[in-house]
């Protein structure tokens, strides 16, 4: 049986030619944050790499929509190979771990800084 | 209005009064309407005109415990402040008792501000309360009581009718996100049935036939979901058997095709109203 998920995109990046036909008549407005973003209900394999992020369910959903993102930071990881920072965050629907570029050890500012740029 | 009980023996369904005599066997209620996929899934019936004599004869249930058999339903009038409730069993409003003697009493109207549920204008908000026991089998009327007149019903016609899946609490406003209620069927006369006629309906030929289908503009029947034709467009929806095109429409749908969607619905908003 098909399963229906949600999925958010900014509305300033926001082409309705991104989608297919059949659902792209059927997105919805809502601001979280102060950020304007559409929103769409539909079965699964309408959803593609044009979103944000696609909740699973219908309570993750409303979980960002009420409470928005979760930017506690519960771990940071280096790959210094790649020059990457990785930051992994209390949120349940956006845990990471988020991969940022970066040269040297941050702070713990520079880190909250990175994820609040990250989720505007 | 008497509790009244469904027992499956195995073989057939057995309706039966609180005091546990047989009213009907075997009886089978089909399914029903079940708002139980989280999407907030309704059914709503517009393009309507519907004067302010009608009533609704619904069978619904709900898994909530204790107290008596109760539903409710609001209309929409010009002003929030001034809508309309028409209860059944244990609430204010209109009531149809149509088991026993209290056939008639005067309007209520509920506080604003303890209802989560507010209809709009000109629209009745159809949808089950706190306390309700088992199956509830009821008839309400609306509009102006020739007996008890009274200045609280609205003067316009009715527009739309939402059939909720949703439950809320009459005293807290609080809805109710589980344990909600099952509609099994919705019928809607634009005249006021007479009491003879609902005894016949509820105690002869219990949930299966009217008396008569005169003035009879909705009937739905929440077996399945099917794609309906409204205002020259297909939708997913419930089809209105009483002929008049008065289908509901499944709102809140997951985007899709209307296959798609017909298919959703019927794996997760219909279920066997007695398991």
């Amino acid at each position: 049986m098909m399963k229906a998920k949600t999925g958010i995109i900014k509305t300033v990046n926001f082409n309705p030619e991104n989608y297919s036909e059949v659902v792209r008549g059927s997105f919805t407005d809502v601001v979280q944050s102060g950020e304007d973003y559409k929103v769409l209900t539909a079965f699964e394999h309408y959803f593609n790499e044009y979103f944000d992020h696609v909740f699973d369910t219908v309570e993750g959903y409303q979980v960002w929509l009420e409470k928005g993102v979760n930017k506690n930071i519960t771990n940071v990881e280096y790959d210094w190979n790649n020059e990457k920072a990785h930051i992994t965050i209390a949120d349940t629907n956006f845990p990471g771990p988020h991969e940022f570029d970066c040269t040297t050890t941050w702070t713990e500012q520079d880190c909250i800084d990175a994820i609040n740029q990250f989720f505007l | 209005m008497a509790d009244l009980k469904i027992y499956n023996n195995g073989e057939n369904k057995i309706l039966m009064s609180a005091g546990d005599r047989i009213i009907r066997q075997p009886y089978d209620f089909m399914y029903a309407f079940h708002n139980r996929a989280g999407l907030g899934n309704y059914i709503l019936v517009d393009g309507l005109n519907i004067p302010q004599y009608y009533t609704i004869i619904s069978w619904f249930k709900s898994p909530i415990g204790g107290g008596a058999g109760t539903s409710q339903h609001l209309i929409g009038t010009k002003s929030v402040a001034d809508y309309t409730s028409i209860g059944s069993y244990g609430q204010s409003g209109h009531v149809k008792n149509f088991t026993g003697t209290d056939y008639r009493t005067e309007t209520g109207r509920i506080a604003v501000g303890t209802l989560t549920f507010i209809a709009n204008i000109n629209e009745i908000l159809y949808c089950s309360v706190d306390n309700i026991n088992n199956i509830g089998s009821l008839g309400h009327r609306g509009g102006i009581d020739e007996e008890v007149p009274t200045t609280d019903i609205p003067t316009d016609n009715i527009e739309s009718i939402t059939i909720s899946g949703n439950v809320s609490n009459l005293s807290t406003g609080a809805i109710r996100t589980t344990a909600l209620p099952m509609f099994s069927t919705f019928s809607l006369f634009d005249r006021i049935l007479t009491l003879p006629e609902l005894k016949y309906y509820y105690n002869n030929r219990i949930g299966a036939n009217f008396q008569s289908r005169l003035g009879l503009i909705i009937d739905l029947n929440f077996n399945n979901a099917a794609i309906v034709t409204i205002g020259g467009v297909d939708y997913v929806g419930v089809e209105d058997v009483s002929g008049n095109g008065n289908h509901g429409r499944i709102v809140n749908l997951p985007a899709g095709t209307l296959q798609e969607q017909l298919d959703w619905a019927n794996a997760n908003l219909f279920v066997p109203f007695i398991s």
